[in-house]
């Protein structure tokens, strides 16, 4: 891709680099060449269709991981593979009657990917646009080291039908591990670079998903259908890249508070800056200001990872040409950073600074040497916040900000529809069908958040890397309710 | 059976793609090479030491007071290198081991490869120049692990490690600067070499002032050797035409000089109480009267547009030269009235007291000294040389070549403000005879006997001011900033101004050290380093250095 600028037009109407203060044009070209090959074998049994068994391998070569400076023929390739199986218990086992159909399967499947772009095994040198021109450095550097990313995914399961079919089960139990994540972190400049390619991480994501599907009531006049997901995930991360103590993505640091990664910790964790803290754990108080001291490390304070989440869909169709059905989600646990309220807070804003002229003292001791002895002197500095107003910046910890166990049930949408009988539409030409229909969409919350609305994130897709900011309330609105009316027809 | 004919497959279908070279090795990119050519990397290595030290410059300008700022308690001018507060003084770190480091490391190895010994020889040479920097800006660095492949964070070695290891990449890039055989070639290095046109000679000439600079810091200790600075002095740059400097097309923003108008680095800071009273004659002379001026004053600094006017306040009597004090800060009248002009000119040139052309880069020439767009940036200098010889002279007692040091440098300094000048509109060079009425006058000792420290460190930080920003810190920092030179009961700086109000950070009133290593990389990314060399105390900054440590 060739790229083209020039500034100072001389007429600012017209368009064209013609136009531009000839010094001042400048002109740059970028590329972006891949290549991939696969190869795909695949191998498939049954055994009178209640066995199955089935094996695919796969081999990938990708450009991207090629050191362009010292060609290694093994270095494009990875394999991976997969391994399946299912049994239809109920077709060899003689089961009770109320059980119409039960199956077992169990898979095991590698993923193996390459990085996300080209150009990031070798060192690449930029244009300069310094005195004599020439080529620097890119600030991310490349690693010829770099090899591709696996996942392992485990998932075993049982699927059950009941009744001729009127109720189903199925259960999932799954582990997918990620391994030599593929990353870019920032690096000390000593490295050379500012961003580097690195492989290293383990996560893992392992967890139970349930669905129930069911109809209650079967008539002529009148069918209930009830379906319901559960599903429980748990975030661990194993292994840090290369060791390094904590990383974060810098997308997600917003008002003092980001998201962490730490060994034995998950995605899902919060950092910020705590007060300082003497070995009984009280806040240590500045003996000059009266206000708390703060660390500047960040440490993990919260995690956004929810307990469960559930899903309940229902389905009533009566009278044949009526039908409602409501879907309704369910979080339970989980942490969220209130990041609104800090900052209405901090600014005096919110309803909570309003007794701003009352006088108080910040719980905790005196950093006065006496610490971490047995008698500490407790602060009585008094202060008024209403004459300090370093009270709402330096008194304030992020921490104090972050709801936790946050549960909701709320209801995503509610649908009223009327498909118009059959004997109306007969009398004309134009449709085959028709229905009229009623829709809300989140009509109502019923939560223990404080802010707008706990399903908040501090992020846009624009933001790249890990979980972004899920669980980040920063300004978020909440979710608008939504009425719509519509007719549906068929022609 | 059949699974093991599939298996058979694959791996022969593996084997063939391991044909596939032309295929799959196209991982390099067609925009932006992997192995420059080494004159497409020296040029950037050396252009990018102009920013460094202009950026840093605005830091440790301040700190030494070279100028002050127009705010009030400006984070420098009350000594705080604290980058939680402020974010200047930290590009060093960027561009030595960002910007130069991979490009230095490649240009050896290819070098190497190819029997460029004068490529290697310079690119050593720049790297001392790198680590010298760095380490005299912000003490510990990361030296032994620089640049490891394959590692996440780094540890920082002592000060003492590091100038023992510059001194040895200096000996280093002598040996192979020295060599004429393999590929060496003047006109091959000319192409990318910015600073010397391929000349080795000179090259060899900058190392020895890199040397000297590296052991004359060494005063305070026991074991500082005076022979071996002069030596090296002796070695380096033997007249004004071996000057170094990083010179600027001044096109556009990147190719200015970071001190010129265009990038408004500098329209903040402005000239200091005590430089404007070492050039007018109040400090050297005891009075500004006219006579007592020093001439070199019209070609640095700048006076502001009411020259004529005559205030009751005696700094308003030496021609127009203001100057601002640390943390007073500066604040000016409207336009038309006596306090509008009253105001400090800035750096780039008489009556300016705005800046006239920020983000002008089709004038090149507006400015003055080494402020303008186009005009190259000193690194280094004879008079500064010739400072040092003079001072490393007097410490062993060798008055007589001590002597002879000192008025080198002073005269040089001043073919180097006309140099320096070439081409600035209104400058009327200073002639010979003007220097000689100076050299004569009672701002310059006599003779042999009469010259003391308080001499030789006051001319050094004339012939400093403006660009030797490193040079005249550690200066100051050996002298504590207030030492006062037994023999003459006299501070050393005698002059400069005694700094009341300090920053927080800096736990009393204790003067900037160092820098502390920058928040982007080292705060954020290499934390644990940071705190197993005390970094993370937030009175790190005013901690001595080792080298100025007895």
């Amino acid at each position: 891709m060739n790229g083209t600028r020039g500034e100072r037009l001389f007429d600012p109407e017209f368009v064209s680099l013609n136009n531009a203060d000839p010094i001042s044009i400048g002109s740059i070209t970028t590329a972006e060449n891949n290549n991939r090959l696969g190869a795909f074998i695949n191998y498939n049994a049954s055994y009178k269709n209640f066995l199955n068994f089935s094996l695919a391998g796969r081999m990938d070569g990708s450009s991207r991981l090629v050191d362009p400076t010292n060609w290694d023929p093994a270095k494009p390739y990875y394999f991976y593979w997969t391994a399946g199986s299912s049994f239809i218990l109920s077709d060899i086992l003689k089961l009770p009657k109320e059980i119409s159909y039960l199956k077992y399967r169990i898979n095991y499947a590698t993923t193996g990917r390459d990085p996300r772009t080209p150009y990031v095994t070798s060192n690449r040198f930029a244009q300069s646009t310094f005195t004599g021109g020439g080529f620097s450095p890119f600030v991310t550097q490349g690693n010829p080291q770099l090899r591709a990313e696996f996942s392992q995914q485990f998932e075993t399961g049982l699927e059950a039908k009941f009744f001729k079919g009127r109720l189903g089960m199925d259960l999932t139990y799954y582990s997918n591990k990620t391994v030599d994540q593929l990353l870019n972190p920032r690096l000390s400049y000593a490295s050379g670079a500012i961003l580097k390619w690195i492989n290293g991480g383990d996560v893992e994501n392992r967890g139970i998903e349930m669905q129930i599907t069911g109809a209650p009531i079967k008539s002529k006049n009148f069918t209930w259908d009830v379906t319901v997901n559960w599903a429980r995930n748990r975030n661990e991360i194993l292994r840090m890249p290369s060791d390094l103590p904590f990383f974060y993505n810098s997308d997600t640091w917003i008002a003092g508070i980001r998201n962490i990664a730490t060994k034995g910790g998950s995605i899902f964790d919060l950092a910020a800056t705590r007060f300082l803290r003497n070995t009984r754990g009280d806040v240590l108080i500045s003996p000059t200001s009266g206000l708390p001291i703060r660390v500047s490390d960040y440490i993990r304070i919260g995690s956004r990872q929810s307990d469960w989440n559930m899903g309940l869909i229902n389905s009533f169709t009566f009278l044949s040409d009526w039908n409602l059905s409501f879907n309704l989600d369910i979080r339970k646990g989980g942490d969220i950073f209130n990041g609104t309220e800090w900052f209405l807070y901090s600014r005096g804003a919110s309803v909570r600074t309003l007794d701003r002229e009352t006088p108080r003292v910040i719980r905790g001791v005196l950093q006065d040497g006496l610490e971490n002895t047995a008698k500490p002197t407790q602060n009585t500095i008094v202060l008024t916040p209403f004459a300090r107003s370093e009270f709402y910046s330096l008194g304030v910890a992020e921490e104090d900000f972050i709801e936790r166990d946050i549960n909701w049930v709320r209801l995503r949408d509610v649908t009223l529809s009327y498909r118009l009988p059959s004997k109306l539409i007969k009398r004309n030409n134009l449709f085959k069908s028709a229905s009229v229909f009623f829709t809300g969409t989140d009509l109502f919350i019923l939560t223990n958040y404080r802010g707008a609305d706990p399903a908040a994130n501090a992020n846009n897709a624009g933001s790249r890397g890990g979980i972004g900011g899920v669980g980040m309330d920063y300004g978020n609105i909440a979710t608008p309710v939504g009425i719509n009316f519509g007719i549906r027809a068929q022609f | 059976m059949k699974k093991s004919i599939h298996i058979f497959c694959l791996v022969m279908l593996a084997a063939g793609m391991a044909g596939c070279k032309k295929y799959l090795d196209i991982n390099s990119d067609p925009a932006s090479p992997n192995v420059p050519s080494l004159p497409a990397l020296l040029s950037p290595t050396q252009a990018v030491m102009s920013r460094t030290l202009g950026f840093d410059g605005r830091a440790t300008g301040a700190f030494i007071q070279f100028w002050s700022n127009t705010g009030v308690q400006e984070t420098n001018d009350i000594h705080n290198a604290n980058q939680g507060g402020s974010g200047t003084g930290n590009q060093g770190w960027r561009d030595v081991y960002q910007v130069q480091g991979p490009s230095i490391n490649l240009i050896i190895q290819e070098g190497t490869k190819n029997e460029q010994w004068d490529y290697v020889g310079v690119a050593f040479a720049l790297r001392a120049w790198g680590f010298q920097h760095l380490t005299d800006m912000h003490s510990d660095i990361v030296f032994r692990q620089a640049w490891e492949p394959n590692r996440v964070y780094f540890d920082y070695d002592n000060q003492e490690t590091v100038y023992r290891g510059i001194d040895s990449i200096c000996r280093r890039a002598l040996s192979f600067l020295n060599r004429t055989d393999g590929k060496v070639n003047q006109t091959q290095l000319a192409r990318g070499d910015i600073m010397f046109q391929g000349n080795r000679e000179r090259w060899i000439r900058f190392v020895y002032g890199l040397m000297a600079r590296n052991y004359h810091r060494l005063t305070n200790k026991a074991d500082y050797k005076a022979d071996s600075v002069i030596k090296y002095v002796d070695l380096s740059l033997a007249s004004n035409a071996d000057n170094v400097s990083i010179p600027h097309s001044a096109t556009r923003n990147d190719d200015s000089s970071p001190l010129g108008p265009a990038r408004d680095n500098f329209s903040v800071r402005r000239q200091s109480r005590f430089i404007v009273q070492l050039l007018d004659g109040t400090i050297l002379r005891g009075s500004a009267a006219p006579a007592n001026r020093d001439p070199r004053i019209r070609g640095m600094l700048s006076v502001s547009p009411d020259t004529s006017f005559i205030s009751p306040n005696m700094t308003e009597m030496n021609g127009g030269y203001r100057f601002l004090l640390p943390s007073v800060g500066y604040s000016i009248g409207t336009a038309g009235t006596p306090a509008f002009r009253r105001a400090t000119a800035t750096v780039w040139g008489d009556s300016a007291i705005a800046n006239p052309a920020i983000n002008n880069f089709s004038d090149r020439t507006i400015g003055k000294f080494v402020f303008r767009n186009n005009a190259a940036l000193p690194i280094m200098s004879y008079s500064e040389m010739q400072f040092i010889k003079a001072e490393a002279a007097l410490r062993k007692g060798d008055r007589v070549t001590a002597y002879t040091a000192y008025i080198n440098g002073i005269s040089a300094h001043f073919d180097f403000v006309n140099l320096n000048n070439v081409g600035v509109a209104n400058f009327l060079p200073i002639s010979t005879t003007e220097r000689n009425r100076y050299l004569a006058s009672a701002a310059v000792k006599q003779n042999a006997a009469a010259l003391n420290l308080t001499d030789i460190m006051q001319q050094k930080f004339i012939a400093n001011w403006g660009w030797n920003f490193i040079e005249q810190w550690s200066d100051m920092r050996r002298f504590h900033y207030y030492d006062v030179d037994p023999a003459t009961g006299l501070p050393v700086f005698n002059g400069f101004q005694t700094i009341t109000i300090f920053s927080a950070f800096n736990g009393g009133p204790n003067m900037a050290y160092r820098v502390w290593p920058t928040n982007f990389s080292e705060f954020d990314w290499n934390r644990e380093a940071l705190r197993k060399i005390g970094a993370l105390n937030t009175n790190y900054h005013t901690l001595e250095m080792w080298f100025s440590q007895p």
